[in-house]
């Protein structure tokens, strides 16, 4: 069909790609979860993955830190390439990747911990043990996360003694401290009130130009808000991708035009 | 989409008030879930309950058929009338025949697709021919085509429109007078909920519908009236109350509340 | 899309007569129903009552008698507790004492306890990772069975191997051990009741909520760094819950001590030497041949008061703990998010990220964190070895030993003094009898009880208090009383039951009375799991009966019961093993053991089969075992009666998954 044509736009001209979903097929047991997709993520941008439930989104989301390993029934083909090296091949361990590609979830997780070890965990982890080395790069991940001011004086206390927006900044800053190279973000502000909401998206706004993120999103708005590039998802196919104007704007599918205007979903 | 149904809000009232809420508080404990709701839901015709999360709309609709006495805490003021009979004066088990529930997600007994439709008849002393009575009612929901030579298997293996589906027809099949149903389509792919939305449209020939829906393109498809509740604030509480109540052209295009103008302005895009 | 064709309908208002249930009969039945239950449910109530107010009144008894016979030495209430010795199954010589010091039996009770958990503790938490993180799901669906049996071997079985195999090769390597001694009890109650922890830490190692661990991974972390860094901290109150109850158990453990450490009472400190626990000292007195009036079966009670009140007064603070931490995980699953109160940042707040975050060195030895994740590994899957080894172990030996006697003779001849001609007829008649009747009353009383509890308790209490706060507090009460119950050392039921029955009623040492005893012990075990199928019943279920118009009781028996079906099942099937391989409490029932050849069927006295004599499995094997000539004999009855109970043990497991298949998705 408009295959040709969805390649043709989908191509990044100008950005320097940091990674590229190659002909990526994923499968629950016996049910095909993505269909054959290939689509580049551009560095220091934000692109947005939106489609109605169950479309595959966050199959997808999910398969560039190799969370879906953790469960059993699930199996892959195709590859991604982070920087031209396919982190999805058997040799590579996903610990590595995790590494490199943080994530932050659908509800705020931070660990039963105080705000302080939230953060300190992940830089442990990478060989960071010096106490003073520690409280600078915690300090500078909560800034980085727009809390500092608001928990500087309460670094002890646990990180569940914050309100839900706080916590979700604890999670985004528990993952920028580790510096990694792209940040995945799965529906991060749908347990969320609008207050919150919009200090989590000016966040995200704040962040693009510095690192690689990917986000999933139902809702819309946001990811018109948020997004420099956006792929539409249905029943485990990029039906659409392209800048995110383009998309909301002048979408050539007629699935992409229902879904954005409301027609289901 | 079928043209023939762009009949929203052109029905405007039956012929009388099947349910009448009035000045209708409920209480969980001591915490206010809902607060003094009086309205008249009328009959043969489709009324959704819209609103935030929190906002009592679940609460409300199982006062309607008792559903909340099973959680010993609630207490209920004011007065639910059914047909013009207090719901505290009709038996629970007879005032669940006549308001019949379907829920958010399918839940058909985990027993045979018949079974799940006669069990209820036979509860309730149906007294005319049982497999008559499932056969009519997988009908009118267009299941019977699809199951009607595995009527003997585990309902469970059905797909998820397909239960929920069932679980209508096993509400129907009780000839109630009313169906409260409690998202229906929420759990339900894209295809099987219009195929729900189109059945409800259908039903209000026979039945008075009420729903609730967080989806409000699915409200503006089907009912007739839209009770929209918001959630308010006082004296460190909150709770529900009726924001506003109108007809669903009236509640679409002009809405007089700012709350209602805001709600439909975040869920439509 | 077309809607389908609507076919006409009649208006059911219209059509009244169509629908025939009258709610008045509908109503009355639904009071009888409720009633019933009701009166089932005060049941494990008025046990519990029967075992205080008996234990109490008789240990007053037991002073009043000490103080009379040991007036002219100078006896006092208090030498109970000061007292070094214990020497109350010695008539004392003419002006003399007997010395009530049970502080000698409680210390060895306490050495073989925290001996024990220091063998399960390890052991238990690491079986739990390995479980839970480790094994594959379909090997762990063998595994976890296999690991749990070994507290459903027969504690007459491991206290037989203990003296027999244990401490003779132990005695090899360390030769100052006592043929007798309280270390190998220790050891071996410490296998016993690894279980124990191993429920507790896999249950709660389960409900840490799955976000933690995609936060873990996510982060990079390995799974030990996950496990011992989030896990295990998380799930640390519900290990000390473990721990405590594991100890409790332990402490009150009778038939391994008895047959390891032997009956001599001695106050000591010394593990590497023999003594008497709190238990073994009820069961020999209780076993022995004396009087109901005598100072040594009174004695039983004050030492049965002394057990009960230690075991309960630790199962409550581990059963207690156990639950505050399962809802304090409950509340972490749930992250705390209120609308309206997330802040807006300030606009200082934002800092460029480019130059400060980038640009860190990290030093990462990934090569150290492999090798500790192997070493971990390596360390949890050795936590099984022990377990599967004693298993191992136990099968052979007894095999090896009693296969001379596993024959077809084995099965049809009675109990003889001469061991060519003995044989297990008339144990195994009279254990599968007993059995049977036990799972009777189970099934009734336990199910009906299950129901009030889970069904209309609540309902009822509130009507009742008309208070949400004291009827939370009741219900906790009464759960926390159940899970206490079930804890008990079955000693304690030996004692109650031979006081209660064959006492009071005057049914004799019989099946009766047996039955009963078994029945009262096995209650709230079975009244616990049974509740719990019935919980797992989905809401959504429930509200899917009561919406098609059914009444509670309809929804209960149409819909919970049978959806619940396979759980109840499972859970009778677990209690017939509890009861099948029972010593202690029978041991105390039956009294001083005799040799019986006969079943309850054909018994001499013509008695009929409720009020005939009767001998089980695990008493006959106590009574083989515990004399040199007869101990192959003993080996072959243990083959047979872990082969009833693996039966017993592999239908429970396959009925609990038989329907797993068609759970249902909510």
């Amino acid at each position: 069909m408009e295959q040709t044509n969805i390649m043709e736009r989908t191509t990044i001209a100008r950005d320097k790609v940091k990674a590229e979903v190659v002909n990526f097929n994923f499968y629950y047991g016996n049910f095909h979860a993505l269909k054959n997709i290939n689509m580049t993520i551009a560095e220091k941008k934000v692109t947005a993955l939106i489609g109605p439930s169950g479309c595959g989104k966050s199959t997808l989301l999910r398969a560039f830190n190799r969370m879906h390993e953790l469960y059993p029934g699930t199996r892959h083909e195709g590859q991604i390439l982070l920087e031209g090296q396919d982190i999805m091949a058997k040799d590579v361990d996903p610990i590595e990747v995790r590494m490199r590609i943080g994530m932050v979830f659908q509800k705020p997780n931070p660990f039963p911990k105080s705000i302080y070890e939230n953060i300190a965990y992940g830089l442990r982890i990478r060989g960071i043990k010096n106490k003073s080395t520690l409280d600078e790069l915690v300090e500078k991940a909560l800034r980085g996360a727009a809390l500092w001011d608001e928990v500087k004086d309460r670094l002890d206390k646990p990180g569940f003694s914050l309100s839900g927006g706080q916590q979700q900044r604890l999670c985004i800053a528990r993952t920028l401290a580790t510096s990694p190279e792209i940040i995945l973000f799965d529906e991060p502000t749908s347990a969320l009130d609008p207050i919150a909401t919009n200090s989590i998206e000016e966040l995200i706004q704040e962040l693009r130009n510095q690192v690689t993120i990917i986000i999933v999103t139902h809702n819309m708005q946001q990811a018109s808000r948020v997004s420099d590039y956006t792929a539409f998802m249905y029943l485990g196919e990029i039906v659409e991708f392209d800048k995110t104007n383009f998309i909301f704007g002048s979408p050539t599918q007629q699935r992409t035009k229902d879904y954005i205007s409301g027609q289901f979903g | 989409m079928n043209p023939e149904q762009k009949t929203v809000g052109t029905v405007l009232q039956g012929e009388g008030v099947s349910i009448a809420l009035e000045d209708v508080t409920v209480f969980y404990g001591i915490n206010p879930a809902i607060q003094n709701v009086t309205l008249d839901i009328y009959s043969n015709t489709v009324t959704a309950f819209i609103g935030p999360s929190g906002c009592g709309k679940t609460t409300l609709l199982r006062c309607i058929n008792r559903m909340n006495d099973m959680i010993t805490t609630t207490q209920i003021t004011g007065a639910i009338r059914v047909f013009g009979e207090d719901v505290r004066k009709i038996d629970p088990i007879e005032l669940r025949r006549r308001v019949g529930m379907v829920f958010q997600r399918p839940n058909p007994f985990p027993t045979s697709i018949y079974e799940n439709i006669a069990l209820g008849l036979r509860v309730n002393g149906f007294r005319g021919n049982i497999s008559d009575q499932v056969e009519k009612y997988l009908r009118l929901v267009g299941l019977y085509d699809e199951v009607k030579d595995r009527l003997k298997m585990n309902a469970l293996q059905l797909s998820g429109g397909q239960q929920q589906r069932l679980c209508i027809a096993r509400t129907l099949a009780l000839e109630p007078e009313i169906i409260l149903m409690d998202e229906p389509c929420s759990s339900l792919d894209p295809i099987s909920s219009i195929r729900i939305d189109n059945l409800i449209t259908q039903l209000k020939k026979y039945f008075t519908v009420v729903i609730i829906t967080h989806n409000l393109q699915q409200a503006a498809r089907i009912a007739d009236w839209v009770a929209f509740l918001k959630v308010v604030e006082a004296e460190g509480a909150r709770f529900g109350v009726l924001g506003e109540y109108a007809t669903s052209t009236d509640f679409f295009t002009k809405p007089s509340s700012i709350d209602a103008y805001n709600y439909i302005n975040t869920r439509i895009g | 899309m077309v809607a389908p064709e609507l076919p006409e309908l009649g208006n059911g208002s219209l059509e009244k007569g169509r629908w025939a249930s009258d709610h008045r009969v509908v109503n009355f039945w639904e009071g009888v129903f409720a009633l019933t239950t009701a009166i089932l449910a005060t049941i494990p109530i008025l046990v519990f009552l029967a075992i205080i107010v008996f234990m109490v009144y008789d240990s007053v008894e037991f002073f009043r008698s000490y103080l009379e016979e040991g007036k002219a030495a100078g006896a006092t209430i208090w030498q109970f507790f000061t007292d070094r010795e214990w020497t109350v199954m010695f008539e004392p010589p003419e002006g003399e004492r007997r010395r009530i010091g049970v502080i000698s039996l409680i210390i060895a009770s306490s050495i073989v306890a925290l001996i024990a958990v220091a063998v399960a503790a390890p052991l238990g938490v690491l079986m739990s990772v390995v479980v839970t993180h480790y094994l594959p799901k379909r090997l762990n669906y063998f595994i976890t069975p296999v690991l749990n049996m070994i507290s459903g071997v027969p504690t007459i079985v491991l206290g037989a191997f203990a003296f027999s195999s244990f401490t003779p090769a132990l005695q090899k390597i360390f030769p100052q051990i006592q043929p007798y001694n309280l270390l190998v009890s220790g050891l071996l109650v410490g296998l016993f009741v690894t279980p124990t922890v191993l429920g507790i830490g896999v249950s709660a190692i389960n409900a840490v909520p799955r976000s933690y661990f995609e936060a873990a991974y996510s982060l990079g972390m390995r799974k030990y760094e996950y496990i011992l860094n989030i896990v295990l901290p998380t799930v640390f109150p519900a290990l000390i819950a473990a721990f405590t109850l594991a100890f409790s158990r332990a402490f009150g453990e009778t038939m391994i001590p008895v047959l390891a450490s032997g009956l001599t009472p001695q106050f000591t400190f010394n593990p590497l030497q023999a003594g008497q626990t709190v238990a073994s000292f009820i069961f020999q007195a209780a076993t022995a041949a004396v009087g109901f009036d005598t100072l040594e079966f009174k004695s039983m009670f004050a030492t049965g008061l002394v057990l009960f009140l230690l075991t309960f007064a630790l199962n409550s603070v581990g059963n207690l703990s156990r639950r505050r931490f399962a809802a304090q995980i409950e509340s972490l699953g749930v992250s705390k998010v209120e609308e309206g109160t997330g802040s807006l940042p300030g606009e200082e707040t934002f800092y460029a990220l480019g130059e400060r975050m980038t640009g860190i060195e990290f030093k990462r030895n990934d090569s150290l964190r492999a090798l500790g994740g192997a070493i971990f590994a390596g360390l949890s899957y050795a936590s099984l070895v022990p377990t599967f080894l004693l298993l191992l172990f136990l099968t052979v030996s007894n095999f090896r030993q009693g296969a001379r006697y596993l024959n077809g003779k084995f099965f049809t001849q009675f109990a003889d003094p001469d061991p060519e001609q003995a044989g297990i007829l008339a144990a195994l008649v009279g254990n599968l009898w007993l059995v049977l009747l036990v799972l009777v009353i189970l099934i009734v009383v336990g199910l009906g009880a299950a129901i009030f509890l889970e069904e209309y308790a609540e309902i009822f209490l509130f009507k009742v208090f008309r208070n949400r706060k004291v009827v939370q507090w009741v219900e906790t009460l009464l759960e926390i009383n159940l899970d206490n119950l079930s804890a008990i050392p079955t000693i304690i039921y030996g004692v109650l039951g031979t006081e209660l029955f064959i006492r009071t009623m005057k049914m004799g040492r019989s099946v009766l009375a047996g039955t009963l005893t078994l029945a009262i012990l096995a209650l709230p075990f079975v009244i616990t799991t049974f509740r719990a199928s019935l919980r797992n019943v989905p809401a959504t279920l429930r509200y899917a009966g009561y919406a098609v118009g059914m009444s509670k009781s309809q929804v209960i028996l149409r819909i919970a019961i049978p959806y619940a079906f396979s759980g109840l099942t499972s859970g009778v099937l677990l209690a017939a093993t509890v009861t099948m391989g029972e010593t202690a409490a029978l041991g105390a029932v039956v009294g001083s053991l005799g040799l019986i050849s006969f079943t309850p069927f054909n018994n001499p006295e013509g008695r009929g089969p409720f009020l005939s004599q009767f001998v089980t499995i695990p008493l006959q094997i106590y009574i083989w075992a515990t004399k040199p000539t007869t101990e192959p004999l003993a080996a072959a009855a243990i083959v047979v009666l872990l082969t009833i109970l693996l039966i017993l043990g592999a239908l429970a497991l396959f009925t609990a998954n038989l329907f797993q298949s068609k759970t249902y998705e909510s």
